[in-house]
């Protein structure tokens, strides 16, 4: 049953997923979620001021699963505005430039970031965007690869502009998520099991799956 | 003093100053000539103009009595402002010929009714019958100018209109105030609307009274090299988030196109800005504000650096205090708005509480922005003929004016779709893009209503002097409760703390300044808030008493 006239077309989803692209200015988040999302790319884009969003559905082992990605401002005073989407997200995605060896070196500080709001279990992926500028690349494969194995996290490198990569860097991480969301299931179904009635299991289930 | 074609320019130009020269001599390649009379430098020299057809341009700088000969290359190489700042005396960079050509073929002006300079990189769009309809209401200088046409015999041309725009907006202005703001609220047309904000944020008399800088020009001085390398490291980070964000600003508008007028024009006043505001620097969200002005004022630089200090530091605007550390005015505009919002719109909401709606997602986006990040750059336009012609409350009477207009709607919409609803959903070039969705746009805002409605939402001084002492409590709170939650979850939170504390002391330092009622105390209070926010090195010393 429709609750509202506005709701998009594809209504039936089976997960709701919340997803947050952070990293330093001009990286490209927007525009890795613009080719995402829309399939085009522009450089014509407004810096983004605090957050914005989109959203898109795909069909992951026959589930719907619906992906609303967070897209935030990079600038370092935005982040008092910005760590407030990392609470409820399910997974995180930390973006650099591979032209910008600055925004690679960030990469750790925002990890930080990430262990400070982000919840313990989140899910999370490096990205090296602009691969396609490889005459102007300071940042090589191997040493992003290095960095996201000392971090412990997936690594890969991706071009919003020629599309590389982008469906499955977003993809791998909702596998992640869809992953780690049927673990704590599984966990959360266990433990019920064990539980009285009368617990309130409700408030359990949404503290460890997150919110926003 | 001017060039009357276009070889004379080439010769020789007199100017006060390098950047104003250079800047007129590209307004010449776009149809107008002019030299400000505001813009005398307290430098002097002559600037000689080498060559304009070379690739590499060569131009003799002036710079605190000394002149200097630099290269000019096209800087915008994707590349890193290292190669910028490499040539330290280069501070002005200007493209090549072949772009000032491209240039020259896409602006031209035709005849004086088609928006003389002023105004003439606005769109076609952004002019439309609206604003004939208001002319009666507002400003009505061209029957005045057509009359003193008639009269004389002497042929005159767009610098004596716009010598006398300024001289009538001036004089208007004078000789009754409020009825001025009311037709500057009312809405001048596209042609005017620059003398009549500059009328208002940059007359002699008022200007003065807030503003004592070591020289006359302080655009220029800012932009001294010399002021960039005293900055070291604070300079290279405004630098490196300046040169991301220039071509993100209005790239769809032609002049920001890449490397157009724009372009140079916008990342000279944000540098200014950057070494101004010595504790902040560079914030993200003035790019639009900045680029706003230059668009209205058709690219009249020095100028509309002028009024952004204006704006930033005068009593009715404030605007500092949208990019110092925490956004000290964002949170106290954000903290006025919640007030309104609760007592006007109640069922909205609530609404609003139910879904879990942060104004993160929405407000802080059009206040930070002055509204130009969500809404189509005319409706802006509009929105700022309103602040500027009252004060910076305006803002969120005309958020909450908004709501009113989409009420009904948004209490129709989940969380999902009001998130979407205020997002930045397509960029409008892109229409075959396959995300649908039937929500109403914001773009369709009827501003004329908001503005006429907005009135009645209008604080009186008293209450926004409680609610100042209100939000300080509430921020100062809201701090010691969050550095309670993350001492107990981590030890490591130094830094955090820290920065948070920081952010906390600045917005209770702000916000100060609206509890005070006394006139000499609140004017004292405003030095103090420049003092902190100002780069010091500029502003004339104070006679010891």
């Amino acid at each position: 049953m429709n609750n509202t006239p506005y709701q998009e077309q594809s209504q039936e989803y089976d997960h709701l997923f919340k997803l947050v692209l952070i990293g330093n200015s001009g990286v490209g988040k927007s525009c890795m979620l613009m080719r995402y999302a829309e399939n085009t790319f522009t450089q014509n884009f407004y810096n983004t001021i605090g957050v914005d969003f989109k959203i898109k559905t795909i069909n992951l082992q026959g589930k719907q699963i619906k992906l609303q990605i967070w897209d935030t401002a990079g600038q370092d005073r935005f982040k008092t505005i910005t760590t407030n989407y990392y609470r409820g997200a399910h997974g995180i995605v930390v973006v650099y430039d591979v032209t910008d060896r600055l925004s690679f070196e960030n990469v750790k500080t925002w990890m930080s970031e990430i262990e400070k709001y982000a919840q313990e279990n989140v899910c999370k992926l490096l990205i090296g965007n602009k691969s396609d500028l490889s005459d102007k690349r300071t940042v090589s494969t191997e040493e992003g690869q290095q960095l996201a194995s000392s971090l412990k996290i997936k690594f890969i490198e991706t071009s919003a502009k020629n599309s590389n990569n982008i469906d499955s860097a977003f993809e791998s991480m909702a596998q992640d998520v869809l992953i780690r969301i049927s673990d704590i299931k599984t966990q959360q179904d266990n433990e019920r099991r064990r539980l009285k009635p009368g617990v309130n299991v409700n408030e359990q289930k949404s503290s460890s799956e997150g919110c926003c | 003093m001017g060039c009357a074609n276009e070889k004379e320019c080439k010769k020789q130009v007199k100017a006060h100053s390098f950047g104003l020269c250079v800047a007129n001599l590209q307004r010449k390649n776009v149809g107008t000539l002019q030299t400000t009379k505001r813009n005398s430098l307290g430098f002097d020299g002559d600037v000689k103009y080498d060559s304009l057809t070379n690739q590499e341009t060569k131009i003799v700088s002036v710079n605190q009595n000394t002149v200097n000969k630099i290269n000019v290359q096209s800087h915008y190489h994707e590349g890193s402002i290292k190669t910028e700042i490499d040539d330290n005396d280069s501070l002005f960079f200007f493209k090549n010929s072949n772009n000032l050509e491209k240039l020259s073929k896409i602006k031209k002006i035709q005849s004086f009714d088609q928006g003389l300079n002023i105004g003439q990189y606005l769109n076609v769009q952004d002019s439309t019958e609206e604003f004939d309809q208001r002319r009666t209401k507002s400003f009505n200088p061209n029957d005045k100018w057509k009359k003193i046409n008639e009269e004389s015999k002497e042929d005159w041309g767009m610098e004596d209109y716009n010598e006398f725009l300024d001289d009538y907006m001036l004089q208007t202005y004078k000789k009754n105030k409020q009825k001025y703001n009311q037709k500057l609220k009312a809405g001048p047309t596209q042609q005017i609307r620059w003398s009549c904000w500059k009328t208002k944020l940059l007359n002699e008399e008022e200007y003065q009274k807030y503003f004592q800088f070591k020289v006359p020009n302080i655009y220029e001085y800012l932009l001294c090299p010399y002021m960039s390398k005293n900055q070291g490291q604070f300079y290279e980070n405004n630098m490196y988030q300046i040169v991301k964000d220039i071509t993100r600003t209005f790239p769809e508008r032609e002049f920001f196109e890449d490397k157009q007028m724009g372009q140079d024009q916008l990342k000279r006043t944000l540098m200014a800005t950057s070494n101004l505001f010595r504790q902040v620097g560079y914030c993200q969200g003035m790019n639009f504000i900045m680029g706003m002005l230059l668009l209205v004022s058709g690219g009249d630089e020095s100028s509309v650096f002028d009024s952004f200090i204006s704006l930033s530091f005068r009593p009715e605007y404030m605007l500092v205090g949208l990019f110092e550390n925490g956004f000290p005015l964002l949170r106290f505009l954000e903290y006025l708005f919640e007030d309104l919002f609760k007592t006007h719109l109640p069922e909205l909401h609530k609404h609003f509480k139910d879904q879990d709606i942060l104004n993160t997602i929405w407000l802080t986006k059009w206040l930070m922005t002055l509204y130009l990040y969500s809404f189509p750059l005319n409706k802006c336009i509009r929105i700022m003929d309103y602040v500027i012609s009252s004060n910076i409350f305006a803002l969120i009477y005309v958020a909450l004016e908004i709501l009113v207009q989409y009420k009904e709607q948004l209490l129709q919409m989940d969380n999902m779709d009001m998130i979407n609803f205020f997002s930045k959903r397509i960029s409008k070039q892109d229409e075959n893009s396959f995300v649908e969705t039937n929500l109403p746009s914001l773009d369709t805002v009827d501003i004329e209503q908001v503005i006429q409605n907005a009135k009645k939402y209008q604080f009186k001084n008293s209450q926004i002097r409680k609610l100042a002492v209100e939000c300080k409590t509430y921020v100062s709170e809201e701090y010691a409760y969050l550095v309670d939650k993350v001492n107990y979850q981590e030890q490591d939170s130094d830094s955090f703390v820290q920065n948070y504390a920081s952010e906390v002391s600045n917005i209770v330092f702000f916000v100060d300044y609206f509890t005070i009622k006394d006139k000499t105390e609140k004017q004292k209070y405003l030095e103090k808030i420049k003092f902190k926010f100002i780069n010091q090195e500029i502003v004339k010393e104070k006679k010891q008493h």
